[in-house]
């Protein structure tokens, strides 16, 4: 169970490296949800290694408060920022050719 | 012997986690990503928990548990839809050789 605690978080940081180089919001996006799921299920496996079964409770809020909080993510960008764009770097440009250097 | 079923359990569900991770690096495309990331998840979270279920001592825990996992798997799958579906509407293009099908 400590293995499964200590790989877990090793994918944890694999996926933080797809969230920071993901091309458009959405791979951003789909990281943070799969970084919320391993999360939880860290949190479930904490409770039964401590034998505190309390725990359980703060593993399902932090589910529900990850669903919210991507749910208003999609509701608040609109049509022009789902693209982070930076001028030259590469990976940051997203799929457009016109790239305003004041953003 | 159940504690040894729990451990194998731990192992599909690490394998799980893991192949969603490598589809997360090894797709092309964010769809394509989403997809491996939504599958892994919903299977590795499930094993993790009927593993839990085995380990568990208490009704109040198992209980708990079961009402985790049913919130995770309708959850996760709408998650993923909703983000399939802004990501569409929004203009984030699939791969350069995907087929569309008319009709």
């Amino acid at each position: 169970m400590m293995l499964m605690l200590a790989g877990l978080t090793v994918l944890i940081l694999i996926v933080l490296v797809r969230a920071i180089i993901g091309p458009t919001v959405i791979d951003r996006l789909i990281s943070i949800n799969a970084i919320t799921s391993k999360v939880s299920v860290v949190i479930l496996l904490i409770a039964f290694v401590k034998h505190e079964f309390g725990v359980i409770d703060i593993s399902i809020v932090y589910m529900m408060c990850g669903f919210a909080g991507a749910l208003w993510i999609l509701r608040v960008l609109t049509l022009g920022d789902w693209h982070l764009r930076l001028p030259g770097i590469r990976g940051f440009e997203g799929d457009r050719e016109e790239v305003q250097p004041d953003d | 012997m159940i504690k040894l079923l729990a451990y194998v359990c731990f192992v599909g569900s690490f394998l799980a986690f893991g192949f969603g991770t490598l589809g997360l690096f090894r797709f092309p495309d964010s769809y394509t990503r989403m997809h491996a990331v939504g599958m892994g998840d919903t299977l590795g979270v499930g094993l993790a928990g009927l593993g839990l279920l085995l380990l568990s001592p208490d009704w109040i825990v198992r209980l708990k548990l079961v009402f985790i996992l049913l919130l995770f798997w309708l959850i996760n799958s709408a998650m993923t839809h909703l983000v399939a579906k802004a990501g569409l509407i929004h203009g984030v293009r699939p791969a350069k050789d995907t087929k569309l099908r008319k009709g």
